[in-house]
């Protein structure tokens, strides 16, 4: 039955996500303008770029993928939002870390339910990997 | 270098960012409670029966996809806890039903806030299930398809035997 403990329970566990997000997401924010301001960034970025060129993005985007895949994925799309990537870079992004992201947190839970870890970690990176290369392809 | 300025910079963008998932969150939070409360998942999950068919799994099995699709994985991983327990699972089952939340979970708040952020909803969200079901299909394909069709004879899935090889 809907309550009003029910908009209540709401409320908190939202309270409760955007604080533990934000914990994440203002450091990253912060660590990347920082790394763009002394020149790191263009540094990583040149690295990046030649495997970055598979899903045709900048070599920007390979720190947001590497922090959603890791830690977190919303932290990770704002980094993007903030590396300057347009409309297009951003769904292929947003697609690639929707499919794989939080990995340390997600396969602990998913290894409790009694998945095998291995497997769906490999599915995970696979069909993000396949998605980013395909949405690269059509876009 | 102003670092101040570098700095105010980073915390102006980082505010704004939080601010907007914020309310967006406030809002599917609340949605998925009143969706939980209601009994409407329930009903929603029913949704889920022919594709939980189609890949020999058992009707219940719809019950946490449709909690992990819609709420998040946390929550969809509770509820196959709970009837891991009941024994309601064999271990290719339960590994099908995980490869699918593991992808595809909480996919109304991640394609808004993405949406938010500039990517485009209909292609990500198009994406993501057309990936997911076509990588839970396979791993079923490949585990449950090869489990012994003893417990694929009993009931609702004795109808989907002769489609196990097409």
């Amino acid at each position: 039955m809907v309550t009003v403990d029910t908009i209540k329970r709401g409320v908190s566990k939202s309270w409760r996500i955007v604080v533990d997000l934000s914990m994440v997401l203002v450091p990253c924010m912060l660590a990347v303008t920082v790394l763009e301001a002394v020149g790191i960034m263009d540094w990583l970025a040149a690295l990046a770029q030649p495997v970055m060129d598979i899903f045709s993005l900048p070599g920007e985007a390979a720190v947001a993928l590497v922090l959603g895949y890791i830690i977190e994925p919303y932290a990770a799309a704002a980094v993007a939002v903030g590396l300057g990537l347009g409309p297009r870079e951003m769904t292929i992004v947003g697609t690639m870390l929707m499919l794989c992201h939080s990995l340390v947190l997600e396969t602990a839970i998913l290894g409790k339910a009694g998945a095998r870890t291995t497997l769906v970690l490999a599915v995970r990176l696979v069909s993000s990997l396949l998605a980013g290369w395909m949405l690269g392809l059509v876009l | 270098m102003d670092w101040a300025a570098v700095l105010g910079d980073g915390m102006v963008s980082a505010g704004r960012v939080v601010l907007k998932i914020a309310v967006i969150v406030t809002v599917v939070m609340i949605s998925i409670e009143i969706l939980n409360d209601s009994g409407l998942l329930k009903r929603i999950s029913r949704l889920f029966f022919p594709l939980v068919k189609r890949i020999h799994l058992p009707v219940e099995a719809g019950v946490p996809m449709a909690t992990g699709f819609f709420i998040g994985l946390t929550y969809g991983a509770g509820v196959i806890m709970q009837m891991r327990r009941e024994g309601s699972f064999t271990q290719n089952q339960l590994t099908v039903v995980l490869i699918f939340l593991g992808v595809v979970h909480a996919v109304v708040e991640d394609t808004v806030i993405f949406s938010s952020l500039g990517g485009n909803p209909l292609v990500m969200l198009g994406a993501r299930l057309g990936i997911g079901l076509l990588v839970t299909y396979t791993v079923a394909r490949y585990f449950v398809g090869k489990e012994k069709p003893a417990r694929l004879d009993e009931g609702i899935h004795g109808a989907r035997r002769t489609t196990s090889t097409d």
